[in-house]
């Protein structure tokens, strides 16, 4: 079932007045429960692509359907619904709360969806238990190490079980052996739960990983 | 406990000291508010009391056309029976019956114009002050031609307690009544102009000068309560009839209400003022923060936070500032305010000016629930007004730009 699909996607942006073409008329297909990185060098477009089937940004020209939804046919609202509904989200910085713990930062999201107290940190737990956090759960982010901080941020992405994860460059800020273990968390929480994983990456070691690789060169989809 | 209640609570802890300077600053602004209410509240309470307690009284009866035309001719027209209204009221605690008149009083040296008030000394030591602020020798005691004078008059006259002073009036029949009278005490009462104007005499003295036998001009009522007047002013003219006028002390004194209710109402300056000031020392506190947490406020976007919700969680931390600024400033300006509020405040230095409007120079704050209160939900009303700026910036973020906002 082809859960994302590009078509002819075109991202221009102007940096200081000069036209940046970062995506070139991407036609892309995903199924549900693929799990894929997007690899290239740097500028090669990958986080654009990443934020526009992400329903961050808008496509200059071409599509982007979700759940065979264009939507860039969505208002703001209703690309922050189904970003919480359908997506999540990890980023390279990790990028958790700090003031909050780990699981108040599980619980965050489940707050956002409008869930009972009871519920978030039940399912905040379990999500915890599945990716082998539940002893960091009262744990600040500056008390953790970026791996684990990576984890969590995982953890809150997937405590939904949302069918699309997108995660840009996750394991740029961690060691190989860190690194492997994440995508390997990734892959089986993908497997077991059905979830399409789309994330960038340039690192070799995660690319022998995946299922699928689509390499950008220049904002066009090109061979490795 | 919610999460956004504690995510709210604890952005605010983020910068410590910013928030305690901005905290420093509201508990400074309510303590300021606090104490400039107590003491507005202390100002005009002694000014209406002192009015009402030298000889306004909160009611006052005459016979029709007394208080436009202010001559011994408009007598009570049957003194039993407004005695007999009166204590048939439960509100009434004391009254006083007076006749009135208006001369000259003259020692040997010097003379001044008088208001003559008879008095029956047991009864009208219930309603005025003046039997209890004597400093010197005795209010009327009963004996037949002795007076009671302010201390400025007696200044004036040069006179002192057992002096002889000639008092004269317009009598009954048109003439003038005259007769010697011995200064037997000298009171004070914390407005001088009443010290100044005002004599006390006995009432059968009175009433022999003026020739009115058991006649009086005035009754002045005290009630159990100021709030009470309106009601008992509508019972005792109903019981009275066309023949009597009443008068509350607010219609005796409108000017003095008047300043009252203005004073009250300018105190909304003090709260413009500091509520400004605790207004741009928010939004600077929010701005700031708003704008170290923008790649958060991305993120939180991108993961589904909607625009609203990023609103009410900036408006939540500035709700949440101003409470615990309001309350800090209730609780601190409460310590600050009880000592003086039972010592008083010694204005001493503006005390002749304060005397000329009929005021003490130790000024009693004191603040109402309804002040408190008020404060308490001052801060935190105008915390969130000041939260609004900010917090529609923070809904202006763009997700894709907030996240890789450094």
């Amino acid at each position: 079932m082809e859960i994302i699909k590009t078509e002819q996607l075109v991202k221009t942006y102007a940096d200081h007045g000069v036209p940046v073409h970062a995506l070139r008329g991407i036609n892309l297909s995903i199924e549900r429960g693929e799990f894929i990185a997007i690899a290239g060098p740097s500028g090669s477009g990958k986080t654009t692509l990443l934020n526009c089937i992400g329903a961050l940004d808008r496509p200059t020209t071409g599509r982007v359907c979700v759940n065979e939804q264009d939507i860039d046919l969505l208002d703001n609202s209703e690309r922050a619904r189904l970003r919480l509904h359908k997506m999540g989200f990890v980023f390279q910085a990790y990028n958790l709360i700090p003031v909050l713990t780990a699981l108040e930062n599980i619980e965050f999201k489940m707050m956002l969806l409008g869930k009972s107290e009871g519920e978030r940190h039940e399912l905040a737990m379990r999500s915890m238990k599945e990716l082998g956090i539940a002893d960091l759960a009262h744990k600040k982010p500056q008390d953790m190490s970026g791996g684990q901080q990576q984890r969590v941020a995982i953890a809150r992405a997937i405590v939904n079980e949302p069918p699309i994860v997108l995660a840009d460059e996750p394991t740029a800020n961690l060691d190989t052996e860190n690194a492997l273990i994440l995508i390997d968390l990734m892959r089986e929480m993908g497997r077991t739960k059905n979830v399409t994983f789309v994330f960038s990456t340039h690192d070799p070691r995660v690319l022998e990983r995946v299922q699928r690789i689509i390499f950008l060169r220049d904002g066009n989809i090109a061979d490795p | 406990m919610t999460i956004l209640f504690k995510l709210a609570w604890r952005n605010l802890w983020r910068n410590r000291r910013r928030s305690l300077i901005i905290l420093v600053a509201i508990v400074v602004g309510v303590v300021s508010l606090l104490f400039i209410e107590g003491l507005v509240n202390g100002q005009l309470k002694q000014l209406l009391e002192n009015q009402i307690g030298t000889h306004i009284g909160h009611l006052q009866i005459h016979a029709k056309g007394f208080q436009d035309d202010r001559t011994i001719q408009h007598l009570i027209p049957d003194k039993k029976r407004v005695e007999s209204a009166l204590r048939s009221l439960p509100e009434v605690v004391a009254y006083s019956p007076r006749i009135i008149s208006f001369g000259l009083v003259s020692s040997a040296s010097a003379s001044s114009g008088v208001t003559m008030l008879g008095v029956d000394p047991l009864l009208e030591s219930r309603v005025s002050m003046i039997a209890h602020s004597m400093t010197s020798g005795e209010y009327l005691a009963g004996e037949p031609r002795s007076i009671v004078i302010g201390e400025r008059m007696a200044e004036k006259l040069g006179v002192e307690v057992g002096d002889k002073i000639v008092l004269m009036a317009s009598a009954l029949d048109g003439h003038v009544g005259s007769d010697a009278f011995r200064v037997t005490g000298l009171f004070k009462t914390p407005d001088s102009e009443f010290d100044r104007s005002y004599v006390q005499v006995g009432m059968e003295s009175a009433q022999s000068m003026l020739g009115v036998s058991d006649s009086v001009s005035e009754f002045a009522v005290v009630l159990q309560s100021a709030d009470m007047a309106a009601a008992v002013k509508s019972s005792v003219g109903s019981a009275l009839g066309e023949s009597y006028e009443v008068f509350t002390y607010g219609e005796l004194i409108p000017m003095m209400i008047m300043m009252i209710e203005v004073t009250r109402e300018s105190m909304g300056i003090y709260y413009v003022i500091i509520g400004l000031a605790t207004i741009f020392g928010i939004i600077n506190v929010l701005l700031m923060a708003v704008f170290e947490r923008i790649r958060e406020f991305g993120v939180v976007m991108a993961m589904g936070m909607r625009s609203a919700q990023v609103f009410r969680l900036i408006l939540l931390e500035a709700f949440l500032l101003g409470v615990l600024g309001a309350a800090a400033g209730v609780l601190v300006g409460l310590l600050v305010f009880w000592p003086v509020s039972i010592q008083g405040l010694d204005l001493g230095a503006s005390a002749e000016a304060m005397s000329s409007i009929g005021m003490g120079s130790i000024i009693y704050p004191f603040l109402t629930w309804a002040d408190i209160l008020k404060n308490i939900l001052f801060v935190p009303v105008v915390s969130l007004l000041a939260a609004v700026y900010p917090a529609w910036k923070a809904t202006r973020l763009e997700p894709v730009r907030a996240i890789r906002y450094v």
